[in-house]
């Protein structure tokens, strides 16, 4: 018994180590909640986050990776009648443009008024792994938590939000969703602030036929000054 | 009479005055109100050009702007 169960995990891993390549469709829902808090929401917007959070729920993003780089995009979908602005907001909300990771680099390709940025972003979080164990479409998958901090661009306030990843040790690429990566597995859940990621198609390739152009065009930016341009954009605005 | 005439003709003088003090304090409130929404979500994470729209959104809802010009605030 103890044979067939090596032979069985032998044959496991040396499928898995065969994956070249792969393409994973999350679905994403919107906890408003977690911006709100303690917040008294101004009932004015009540009805534009029940729209956003619709338009959200009806989105798919896909991560696409192979041995060099990965590409993490949202699906275009068409907004429904009502909801034009709220399906545009949705759609920066989950992704806010296109993230490119490989090895040490990741892009977030975007195009604010019309203009194309290329932020370097410097995203290095400290993944604590847990001894908690799931299961994702059939892979055993871990618990991870870190921290993201960045600087509120208007009030200029230090933050910091919690990050919950479930990964899959299983399938050896440390991709995930929105640039997240770094971990020893591709991460299948993700909880960002107020957007969980779930995967729900896994696709694995055992040939490298999926190909991922690195971003050439637009403005190189770093993501401190382009947080600062926008910010200072904002203050100026109202 | 006189007075109600010198009552009512103070009324007339006063109203323009009266409406665009309160259109001010209104306009004030809004961008206060989008100010602080921007802020909101940008403690949240949300990337800030993003963030900035859903300001835009709430200053035109609190002016009552027109679903369509709200439409046009994130386009």
């Amino acid at each position: 018994m103890k044979i067939l169960i090596l032979i069985l995990l032998l044959i496991t891993n040396s499928v898995y180590s065969q994956i070249s390549s792969g393409k994973i469709r999350y679905s994403t829902r919107f906890n408003v909640k977690v911006i709100l808090q303690d917040t008294k929401p101004n009932p004015h917007l009540k009805s534009m986050y029940e729209n956003v959070e619709a338009e959200v729920e009806r989105s798919n993003s896909f991560l696409i990776f192979n041995q060099d780089s990965s590409e993490f995009k949202t699906e275009p979908n068409l907004p429904l009648d009502k909801n034009k602005a709220a399906h545009s907001l949705a759609q920066g909300i989950i992704s806010s443009g296109i993230h490119f990771v490989k090895k040490d680099e990741y892009i977030n390709l975007r195009k604010v008024s019309g203009k194309t940025f290329r932020i370097k972003e410097i995203q290095s979080i400290d993944w604590e792994i847990t001894r908690d164990v799931g299961m994702i479409k059939g892979y055993k998958v871990y618990r991870a938590y870190g921290n993201k901090y960045f600087i509120n661009a208007v009030s200029g306030n230090a933050r910091q939000i919690k990050i919950e990843a479930w990964f899959a040790p299983a399938i050896n690429f440390s991709y995930g969703p929105k640039g997240y990566h770094g971990l020893p597995g591709l991460i299948l859940q993700l909880e960002d602030g107020p957007i969980t990621f779930f995967a729900e198609d896994i696709n694995l390739f055992q040939k490298d036929n999926l190909n991922i152009k690195w971003p050439s065009e637009g403005v190189l930016i770093s993501k401190e000054d382009y947080d600062r341009i926008i910010g200072e954009n904002l203050k100026n605005m109202f | 009479m006189k007075k109600f005439l010198l009552l009512f003709a103070l009324i007339l003088t006063c109203l323009p005055s009266l409406k665009a003090s309160e259109l001010k304090l209104a306009s004030e409130e809004c961008e206060d109100v989008a100010m602080n929404e921007t802020i909101l979500w940008l403690d949240a994470g949300i990337d800030p050009a993003f963030a900035g729209c859903l300001g835009r959104q709430a200053y035109a809802y609190c002016e009552g702007y027109s679903r369509e010009d709200m439409d046009e605030t994130c386009s």
